[in-house]
């Protein structure tokens, strides 16, 4: 089957896999909110300066993503589904499908986190689409970085820890213009932040390199 | 065989010049001497970099081991010249502008470096098949290579940057001393026939250590453990 | 802190040139090192 239908159809097995069982979605919601509550405990309603609470929020995010995108990849390795995957799809459809699995799951634990973020620190936004852009670009690429490692490393039989370790430095460029940009969309109005460059330029990266190196990625 | 020596002589020539022959730039302090040691070492970090990423393209093309223990071999050099890096700019730096750690983005970026090399060391360690250890290191380090250039050459643009852009000017202007420049160059050029001497020594030691695995083919010499 | 603006060829500190043996010095037992490791590895590559 094509590309693109195959990714779509391990994109629908992965979510119809989560609906059922809400295991990743629960992790990764579990430790977003446990984060956001220890810095909102620490911080309080009022102590926000901006570069500091746009900092936490990425610090809560990546933390969320690097526990709950990691398995994606894990689970197929322990139920034994794996090979089976492989023989149905290519090796650039999986990661397609993976890949927007893993984007769906940090775009609904982001749905519960920012407006809970909002409340608890009693900010809001000078330019919300501003803000919005930026989430949504740095969640593509986050995701994506975060899919490939998982990737590279279900086949290492390594630790799910270590996908963490692994994807940091690669998210960094992610997490240093989210910063940056939702920082500015905390303060400035306006629509078009130009870290939205960088985080466009950085997913276009990975999302490209992901596809031209899939079948390595995958080569078991 | 000579050349040892001359390199020996020459980088002894450079360390004397860059005491007593170099002047000190303007409002800088005795400490910031370490730039001809920090640039080149910077330099030589890029370099390894390139190697490495290089020797993993390669791997993945051929699927040669010999690529893969080339890719390691820059690696690893390339780690220990990024953490000399970190340090000694953290002194330039503090001898510079007085604190050891700015968040600036040349410092940005090689911590950036000292992270990649450091997590693509981790991977290797945590895989034992040679074979599948070579590919996942390949492809992590071509994606290390591919995002790097963007937190080197943008995140630059996006943030003030407080390197000393006076002396050594991003643009390609260069307004050192001239007496600066000259040892800063011939540092620059020493260490780099350094790095490469290191490097193939590591490669040599690792392409034989695979012979003698059986890994590689070759003639693995009789020796009895 | 020393508000000297630069120093002129002939305005030399003590730690200078302290510094730069230690340098030399340890460049030395670096050199000497990888020369052994160099010997070392011809060792090995020969048949």
């Amino acid at each position: 089957m094509s590309t693109w239908t195959a990714a779509r159809a391990v994109f629908a097995k992965d979510v119809t896999t989560e609906l059922r069982s809400r295991y990743a979605l629960s992790a990764t919601a579990v430790f977003a909110l446990a984060s956001l509550a220890v810095v909102s405990y620490a911080v309080g309603p009022f102590g926000g300066r901006p570069e500091l609470l746009s900092a936490f929020l990425w610090t809560v995010l990546l933390y969320a993503a690097s526990a709950g995108l990691a398995q994606a990849f894990l689970r197929e390795v322990e139920r034994r589904t794996w090979l089976t995957l492989r023989l149905v799809a290519s090796p650039g459809a999986i990661l397609l499908g993976k890949g927007a699995v893993n984007l769906v799951l940090l775009l609904a634990t982001e749905a519960l986190v920012v407006p809970l973020f909002l409340a608890l620190f009693g900010v809001s936004f000078r330019s919300l689409p501003g803000f919005v852009a930026v989430l949504l670009l740095a969640s593509v690429g986050l995701s994506a970085a975060i899919t490939i490692v998982s990737a590279l490393l279900a086949q290492a039989r390594a630790h799910g820890a270590l996908v963490s370790a692994l994807s940091f430095p690669l998210v960094v460029p992610v997490l240093m213009a989210a910063v940056a940009g939702t920082k500015r969309a905390l303060v400035e109005p306006g629509v078009a932040p130009p870290e939205l460059n960088v985080l466009a330029a950085y997913a276009g990266v990975v999302i490209g390199m992901g596809i031209v190196l899939a079948e390595h990625v995958l080569d078991d | 065989m000579a050349w040892r020596w001359g390199l020996f002589l020459y980088m002894a020539a450079v360390t004397v010049a860059a005491f007593l022959y170099a002047p000190l730039a303007k409002k800088l302090h005795e400490q910031t001497r370490i730039i001809y040691w920090h640039i080149p070492v910077a330099w030589v970090t890029v370099v390894a970099f390139v190697v490495a990423g290089w020797h993993s393209w390669r791997y993945l093309a051929t699927r040669d081991l010999a690529q893969d223990a080339r890719a390691a071999a820059a690696a690893e050099l390339g780690l220990l010249f990024c953490a000399l890096a970190t340090v000694t700019g953290a002194i330039f730096s503090k001898g510079m502008w007085g604190a050891y750690w700015n968040w600036d983005p040349r410092q940005t970026s090689i911590f950036f470096l000292l992270l990649i090399y450091a997590a693509y060391l981790t991977l290797r360690a945590a895989v034992e098949d040679p074979t599948r250890r070579a590919r996942l290191a390949a492809v992590y380090g071509l994606f290390a290579a591919a995002v790097t250039p963007l937190l080197i050459f943008v995140v630059p643009r996006l943030f003030f940057t407080l390197h000393p852009d006076p002396i050594v000017n991003a643009g390609g202007k260069l307004e050192m001393h001239p007496r600066m420049f000259q040892v800063f160059m011939a540092a620059l050029g020493g260490f780099t026939v350094l790095f490469f001497w290191v490097y193939s020594l590591d490669v040599r030691i690792r392409l034989h250590q695979l012979r003698q695995d059986g890994v590689l083919p070759g003639a693995g010499k009789d020796r009895s453990a | 802190m020393n508000e000297v603006l630069g120093r002129t060829i002939g305005e030399r500190i003590a730690a200078d040139y302290v510094v730069m043996v230690v340098a030399l010095v340890v460049w030395g037992a670096v050199f000497l090192y990888l020369l052994r490791l160099d010997k070392k590895v011809r060792e090995l590559d020969k048949p």
